[in-house]
């Protein structure tokens, strides 16, 4: 009988009410198959504001404001040209520009959405120019526009900390050594690619120097970011919540004086901002009433004793779990599935002994290739929308830099020091 | 129903002008605390529960019928090519049902704490000692602009219309146009046409 919420939840999912609803009704049943009514009104009246009166998530909407003053200043665009003078040369020069150049736009927006949309209408008609293919243009724009969900800031990432109650300066810290493999070896992916199919990509002539150091002139924008952000939260500075406000500042001072954030602009960060957060917390509102109902039904401690009991090694329970993410991933959004999931998984990932930092990267890196993964891969979707290439092509493309994506998981799984390293070190 | 749309986007219109404007001042207070307290060693007080109890609780529920409005909630559209279209058009008009219904509770739960806050004349911790039953009260209205909005959006189901049709119209304005102004005449006009 107290599974019967868990079914709904899925037969709601089903027929297309939002996430947030269908949590929100399952969580309302099942407290009143576990209770009664009036424990129901009891938290109705005050868990919805408790759920987004909360000081750490704070940090959602500002870190969003910032990605939106960013987006809106078009600063990507320089710190492109900057890495392309740099790397073009190289075989699938540009396509390795775009890799780094989404790593560097990652740093300073934690949305792989917005980081995507903004590369696909920078990039591809760049690479387009140079006769690059369109599935290796596609693939490597929507794929590594996903970085921007591990390497800090990210919004998913605070959101799995404070479902975990782990520390949300160390899990984005945590996100920044795995976030710089993850792109180089997509960048090595695109090198493979380019030399065991030379016809996809042109070669470019190199730069000289000259060029190559005053392209770094205008790059400045990033490092201070860069510093504000990743800096201020590492060296214990400020708080996540502090450096989201101090990083959105720093991004809105930036757009002001290069002359590019004006009333208009300005107008369309704050409503993007408004509508995204207004997303991401209706989700948090609903998943609260269904962590009661969790609660009060304690299936998670049924999960854990009955995988106790089932005496399985932990890696065959985690590859489990893994797999469920994936297939996840291929049909509901990502943040949706952190904070669905999470409450459900965490309990048995500690009963495992599994590192919760350790986990959290994990989670991202699942939540990074459910973005690229057919049928609802939102940045193929955006990728193919703006730049106008194929969805298919893209999709095609985006496989061959997933195959790279699944291997870096494989990698931060047999050796969990390198997400542990900088966190235990702060 | 236009004269109607008329009112419910003009309180919708001054609900995310209030959200905006809290937003920025969330922005500026957390910053000038954070310089304060490590250059000055003087922290701004009540910054955390200001932005705890007035910033995000007006920024997330006074905003919630817009989100619903522009379709910005999400949801899981695979299944539905799998799916017959009257069955589809079932499955709507009892999505949105489920959805006056949740609203309907939370409003009236809501209502229930913000009228228990005010009769005890429960205080935040914050050293403003404020009342927190207008900060309770957010949710109640948001709720209340939730209500208003699925219904309308029932209405217009009936009618064989959709809010998302007009949500679509915003959200294209959103995010390719600008400004207040120009989003809700934009939207208006596409509910005239």
């Amino acid at each position: 009988m107290i599974y019967i919420p868990l079914l709904l939840l899925l037969l709601l999912l089903f027929i297309g009410l939002p996430v947030a609803f269908a949590m929100f009704v399952a969580g309302i049943i099942g407290i009143t198959f576990v209770s009664d009514w009036s424990t129901v009104m009891g938290l109705m009246a005050t868990s919805p504001y408790r759920s987004v009166a909360h000081y750490s998530l704070t940090t959602v909407p500002l870190f969003i404001l910032m990605a939106e003053f960013i987006t809106q200043s078009h600063i990507a665009r320089e710190l492109f040209n900057a890495i392309y003078r740099w790397m073009g040369h190289l075989p699938g020069g540009v396509a390795i520009a775009a890799v780094f150049t989404n790593a560097g736009f990652g740093a300073m927006c934690g949305s792989s959405t917005a980081s995507a949309a903004a590369m696909s209408s920078i990039i591809i008609p760049e690479m387009q120019k140079l006769k690059y293919k369109d599935s290796l243009s596609g693939g490597v724009i929507a794929v590594s526009g996903t970085l921007a969900m591990l390497i800090p800031p990210s919004v998913p990432m605070i959101l799995y900390g404070t479902v975990t109650e782990q520390s949300v300066g160390k899990l984005l810290i945590a996100g920044l050594l795995p976030g710089i493999i993850t792109a180089v070896m997509l960048a090595l992916t695109v090198v493979i690619w380019v030399k065991a199919s030379p016809s996809i990509s042109p070669s470019v002539p190199s730069f000289s120097w000259k060029e190559k150091f005053e392209s770094l002139s205008v790059i400045w924008p990033t490092l201070i970011l860069l510093v504000l952000v990743i800096g201020s939260i590492y060296t214990g500075f400020a708080t996540p919540t502090e450096s989201a406000a101090v990083g959105a500042m720093g991004a809105f001072i930036i757009g002001v004086a290069l002359k590019r954030l004006h009333k208009k602009e300005i107008s369309v960060a704050i409503m993007g901002t408004i509508k995204s957060t207004g997303m991401i917390f209706m989700i948090i509102v609903g998943a609260t009433m269904f962590s009661f109902y969790l609660t009060l039904s304690q299936i998670p401690q049924k999960l854990v004793s009955g995988i106790a009991a089932m005496e399985v090694n932990r890696w065959v329970v985690i590859s489990a779990i893994i797999v469920l993410y994936i297939v996840l991933g291929f049909i509901m959004d990502q943040i949706a599935i952190i904070l669905l999931a999470t409450p459900i998984v965490f309990p048995v990932i500690m009963a495992l002994g599994f590192d919760p930092i350790w986990f959290g990267v994990i989670t991202i890196v699942l939540a990074e290739i459910g973005l690229a993964t057919p049928p609802v891969g939102l940045n193929v979707f955006i990728t193919s929308s703006v730049s106008k290439i194929p969805l298919e092509t893209v999709f095609r493309g985006a496989g061959v830099f997933l195959i790279t994506c699944f291997l870096t998981l494989v990698l931060f799984m047999i050796f969990p020091e390198i997400v542990l390293w900088l966190p235990n070190r702060m | 129903m236009n004269k109607i749309n008329h009112v419910i986007n003009t309180i919708e219109k001054g609900c995310i002008f209030i959200a905006g404007v809290l937003l920025v001042i969330m922005m500026l207070l957390t910053s000038a605390d954070v310089i304060g307290r490590k250059a000055f060693a003087t922290p701004i007080p009540g910054t955390l529960e200001f932005m705890e109890e007035i910033g995000m609780v007006t920024v997330v529920f006074l905003t919630m019928s817009f989100v619903y409005s522009v379709g910005g909630h999400v949801r899981v559209e695979l299944f539905e090519r799998y799916i017959n279209k009257k069955l589809l058009k079932g499955i709507g008009f009892f999505n949105t049902a489920l959805a006056i219904g949740i609203f309907v509770v939370l409003a009236y739960s809501s209502w229930t704490a913000v009228l228990e806050f005010h009769k005890f004349n429960t205080l935040t911790n914050s050293v403003w000692r404020y009342p927190l039953a207008p900060s309770y009260a957010m949710v109640t209205l948001g709720s209340i602009m939730m209500i208003i909005r699925t219904v309308q959006d029932l209405i217009l189901k009936i009618q064989g219309k959709s809010l998302l049709d007009l949500s679509n119209k915003k959200a294209m304005v959103v995010d390719e146009l600008a400004g207040l102004d120009e989003y809700y005449t934009n939207t208006e006009e596409g509910e005239e046409k």
